[in-house]
């Protein structure tokens, strides 16, 4: 029998009735015979009621509790409750969970959480914060979860915390009025931030788990760890792959699996960056092992050498379709490739080739074709005569020499250097340009020339400069839809993606492997930014978070999750659900914002128990990720 | 005088000769009261199997396997007739059918001097109408220095805004599909999701963050937006009307709901893509692959200004394109990259016919630029400006159209 103190309790349940529920009566007696009745809320969307028992006055003894459900054709049903009141005369117990003096914590906000324990229910818990460059001390209450005692408190800056010692100070009375008071000193730091935002840059979206890692390593570790793929261990998704029957319907589902499964999220990240660097159409072939295997050597060069990744582009018979390169030969040549390799692969439109320039590329290239499913050269649709390309001469009487001489000559051109350098400088740190850091890269990418690991030295001279880490380029990019979809999937703990998010990709724009534009599909804000685009990413959020257990659609338990972690108040969940979708990087409207869309305005208690305890959670993440703060990356 | 000579001359007047109209309104709506509907054709589109330039011998020697035979042929696959010289591609017969009512001007060599042969700075030449290519649209500068609200002047049925309407403080409403604009399924997610776009959106900004002015600009806008355009996205054709169920048959389709529902519109813009046929590109024959993208445009526009009906006098369509292709097919049963192209000006208000401008440049191995493509006759500013002109009744065009001369050619009424 659950005992109380004099403070009283909150009650809640659920009734439902064919007839629709009129009324939920409450009638308490007190150990000395008197009863009070009371009117219980009635939520009818969720069919729940709650009500506050008041206090209860009287020595200690037994108080019963009638539950009286009335339908609308005035029949009744009641349940039963027997509470003990007990004569409470020693304090709660607070319990800070891992929070001690100088535990460390982001300059935006964050979760503490832990567990009141007490010889009644219903402790109160207040908390005030100072410090930490507030102007103002805040003080707040903090809900307790009535039988477990857990807690669980969203602590926000207005925008961001100082770096001075923040000083949190929690007081739990129970009913009877007996108090405990804890305080404890808190170290706002940014290395939270700079985890999430690499995160955010070098991964398809911060998993939870992620996350937590890489705090326990820092950024720069972090950024180390992801460098050196193969050292990571991804027997997790090794494992995952073994109950996948198939790779899905979808030409996209195998890659997209891998890249939100995978913690390899750096190789992923460049394995998709050369996939789309090297765009090649799905449909001009119509053969998806042709894609397969592309993105399966993209990925075994992902951080590998330049040279190596643009030949093994162009001798794939998926850019042998695409642009045409299997149907160029003597005489009358193709120009289609030679021009996307100049233009789109390695120099950029405006290295310094010109038409003449592609004119004798193609003639080089003549002859490269698809035979029985993979790389020809036919040497007699070979055009033999002699050519210059960018001033540099190929002798006559060549073969598939011709066309690797030209890829040699566009590897090592400068123009390649800052073309490639470019782009990866957008990708991981600004769409404005930052021409400094594109100038150093570029020079790492030409020492590096020969390199079997070039491309790794490369994007380490991006992910280790002082602009990745900096402030200036944090949450300044818009997220792309890949990054939106997998983001969210891996946020909240999606299992089964497959087709469906497959499907969503390309809702939004970016059909993989499916791009008839050879540039493949643009890395700046400015190739999504649009009200179809926000509009979009509504509809997807409401699709993901649909509850459709049993289908073929990605599954969420955002419930589990949450009672496995131990969060079961408003506030607990609430921020548990800012943390994964905005990191350390949350504020105090926010906050309000979540608590608002989760308690219907503070109308409705949060129960974990109810059955929409798991609807209202995806409720609130459909909302967060309609949120401007959700957009950038 | 040689037969080409002669027809080229001939041709510097085959603009004045419009016929009456058929079917359609003639009474035609004052400039500031009309629409220019912008259509881009991407990927580069061979405008010399658009308008067949069957009188010039060259044609059918450079395009052994690719050129479309002479009206004179007689059969299904064979160009259809618009001067004796020039003919539409056999899947353009809806289009044509417009032609000989006098309601299609064809521009068959527009360009620019010094064109490049990138698809993407060729796009954002004509977009952004300045050399080189600059980062605001012809389009967002005519709506910057017009007056009044610009939400309502314009939508584009595209997913990204497209260049041409690129500059303006709040971003110009994109949507490519006006059927689905729900931002949720249940209508408690929506009233919630409404909320927190109204209260996020009007949150402070990021300082610093080059993106936050728009998004919030668009996040402002939405819901507005969206329940003005969902009342459109509902409007059933009229008249009979019949598009083709492709994309673009519904953009279209939505595109005259647009004209008929949204009170105050200038301009709407869409894409065409598909156009880059560096192999297999088809001759005549009704399923080639340009064959099919062509049918499905022809059809689409039919459809577009019969569902129109009274309000078809007060709307222009324009084709836009990057670039032509090569004069010669290549290897691969397609053409490479090229450059002057032919454009199309669509409605009861243009003066229908063929305009060469200076001349037909001819695709003789002296005539073609850089011994490979069709030379321009006229530049694509000129059609710019005359639809500035008469469309939008912008008076000074320098300011929408910096460096350039203000010459027009006269293709709309």
């Amino acid at each position: 029998m659950s005992r109380v103190s004099t403070g009283g309790v909150r009650i809640h349940g659920t009734a439902d009735d064919d007839e629709g529920v009129r009324e939920i009566r409450v009638s308490i007696t007190s150990p000395a015979g008197a009863t009070a009745v009371k009117a219980a809320t009635w939520h009818a969307a969720s069919k729940s009621w709650f009500v506050h028992t008041g206090s209860l006055v009287g020595n200690a003894g037994p108080v019963r509790v009638v539950v009286t459900a009335v339908d609308h054709a005035w029949n009744e049903a009641e349940a039963t409750l027997d509470l003990d009141l007990i004569n409470d005369t020693t304090p709660p117990v607070i319990t800070l969970g891992s929070l001690g003096n100088g535990t460390q914590v982001p300059t935006g906000g964050f979760l503490v959480s832990g567990v009141i324990t007490d010889d009644t229910l219903a402790p109160t818990l207040r908390a005030d914060l100072s410090g930490g460059g507030l102007l103002v001390p805040v003080s707040q209450d903090v809900e307790v979860a009535q039988v477990s005692g857990r807690w669980a408190m969203v602590v926000v800056p207005e925008q961001v915390f100082g770096t001075s010692p923040l000083s949190l100070t929690l007081t739990a009375q129970d009913g009877a009025g007996n108090a405990v008071t804890r305080n404890v000193s808190l170290q706002p730091t940014d290395q939270f931030e700079q985890v999430w935002h690499a995160l955010q840059r070098i991964s398809f979206g911060a998993q939870p788990e992620a996350y937590v890692a890489g705090v326990a390593v820092g950024a720069a570790g972090f950024i180390q760890q992801q460098l050196a793929p193969d050292t990571l261990d991804d027997s997790g998704y090794e494992q995952r792959t073994a109950d996948w029957p198939t790779d899905g319907t979808h030409i996209a589902t195998r890659f997209l699996r891998h890249a939100n499964y995978t913690r390899r999220q750096l190789q992923e990240v460049m394995t998709w960056f050369w996939d789309n660097h090297f765009n090649t159409f799905y449909a001009s072939h119509g053969n998806s092992d042709f894609e397969k295997r592309e993105t399966e050597v993209f990925r075994g060069h992902a951080l590998g050498n330049f040279r190596t990744l643009i030949a093994e582009s162009a001798r794939s018979p998926a850019m042998l379709y695409t642009l045409d390169g299997r149907s160029n030969i003597k005489g009358r040549p193709n120009e289609n490739y030679a021009r996307e390799l100049m233009e789109l692969h390695s120099m950029g439109v405006t290295g310094g080739y010109t038409q003449g320039d592609v004119e004798e590329a193609a003639r080089a290239f003549t002859g490269w074709t698809v035979k029985d499913g993979a790389f020809f050269f036919d040497a007699l649709k070979h055009d033999t005569a002699a050519k210059t390309v960018l001033g540099r001469s190929i002798a006559a009487g060549g073969g598939q020499s011709d066309g690797e001489t030209v890829l040699d000559i566009v590897a090592a051109h400068p123009s390649t250097a800052r073309f490639i350098c470019g782009k990866l400088v957008t990708l991981f740190v600004s769409d404005q340009p930052v021409d400094a850091l594109v100038t150093r890269c570029a020079a790492t990418f030409t020492a590096q020339l020969a390199a079997p690991d070039q491309m790794k030295q490369v994007v380490a001279t991006i992910l280790t400069s002082p602009e990745f880490l900096g402030v200036a380029y944090r949450g300044v990019k818009l997220k792309t839809p890949i990054k939106f979809v997998l983001g969210a999937v891996r946020q909240f703990g999606g299992e089964n993606a497959g087709d469906d998010i497959s499907l969503e990709v390309q809702r939004q724009g970016m059909s993989l492997f499916m791009n008839p534009t050879p540039t493949g599909f643009g890395e700046t804000g400015a190739s999504w930014l649009s009200t179809s685009m926000l509009l979009s990413r509504s509809r997807f959020a409401d699709r993901l978070l649909a509850y459709a257990p049993g289908t073929a659609q990605t599954q969420f338990s955002l419930l589990d999750q949450m009672n496995a972690q131990g969060y079961v108040t408003a506030e607990g969940v609430a921020g548990r659900m800012l943390e994964w979708t905005l990191g350390p990087t949350f504020v105090r409207r926010h906050r309000q914002l979540a608590l608002d869309v989760l308690t219907e305005s503070g109308t409705y208690p949060y129960f974990p128990t109810a059955p929409d305890a798991e609807a209202r959670l995806r409720r609130l993440g459909k909302a967060l990720m309609a949120l401007p703060e959700y957009q950038y990356q | 005088m040689d037969r080409r000579k002669f027809l080229g001359r001939a041709l510097k007047y085959g603009g004045l000769g419009a016929m009456a109209w058929s079917g359609l309104p003639t009474a035609l709506a004052a400039p500031g009261d009309r629409v220019l509907v912008v259509v881009f054709m991407r990927g580069g589109w061979d405008g010399l199997n658009v308008a067949v330039p069957c009188g010039d011998d060259a044609y059918y020697s450079l395009r052994p396997t690719l050129a479309i035979r002479p009206p004179s042929d007689g059969s299904p696959t064979s160009a259809l007739d618009m001067d004796g010289f020039f003919g539409f591609h056999p899947s353009l017969s809806s289009l044509h059918a417009m032609y000989q009512a006098g309601h299609v001007a064809v521009l068959p060599a527009v360009h620019y001097a010094s064109a490049s042969n990138s698809h993407f700075v060729g796009q954002d030449i004509m977009e952004s109408a300045v050399m080189p290519s600059g980062t605001t649209g012809w389009l967002a500068r005519y709506l910057m220095q017009s007056t009044g609200d610009v939400t309502s002047k314009v939508l584009s049925l595209t997913e990204q805004v497209p260049l041409s309407l690129v500059g303006l403080p709040t971003p110009v409403s994109a949507f490519p599909d006006l059927g689905s604009l729900s931002l949720a399924s249940s209508q408690s997610d929506r009233t919630m999701l409404a909320s927190v776009v109204t209260q996020g959106y009007g949150w402070p900004q990021q300082p610093g963050n080059p993106y936050a002015a728009a998004l919030h600009g668009i996040g402002g806008k939405l819901l507005g937006e969206l329940s003005a355009l969902q009342v459109v996205g509902q409007m059933a054709p009229e008249n009979g009307a019949v598009y083709p169920a492709t994309g673009f048959g519904r953009q279209m389709r939505q595109a005259a709901a647009l004209v008929k529902g949204r009170a105050g519109l200038e301009l709407i813009t869409l894409n065409l893509g598909g156009w880059d046929t560096h192999s297999g590109q088809g001759g005549g024959q009704a399923d080639g692959r340009m064959s099919q993208l062509l049918a499905g445009f022809s059809s689409s526009v039919s459809a577009f200004f019969t569902d129109l009906g009274a309000a078809a006098s007060r709307v222009t369509v324009l084709t836009v394109t990057e670039f032509g292709r090569t004069a010669a097919e290549n290897g691969s049963q397609g053409t490479d990259h090229g450059s002057a192209s032919t454009w199309l000006v669509i409605g009861p208000n243009v003066r229908g016919g063929v305009h060469v401008g200076s001349g037909w440049p001819g695709l003789g191995p002296s005539q073609l630029l850089n011994g490979r493509a069709l030379a321009h006759s006229i530049d694509f500013r000129a059609i710019y400006a005359n639809v500035l002109s008469r469309c939008l009744g912008v008076t000074n065009i320098a300011a929408v159209l910096p460096g350039y001369s203000g010459a027009m050619v006269d293709v709309v009424a």
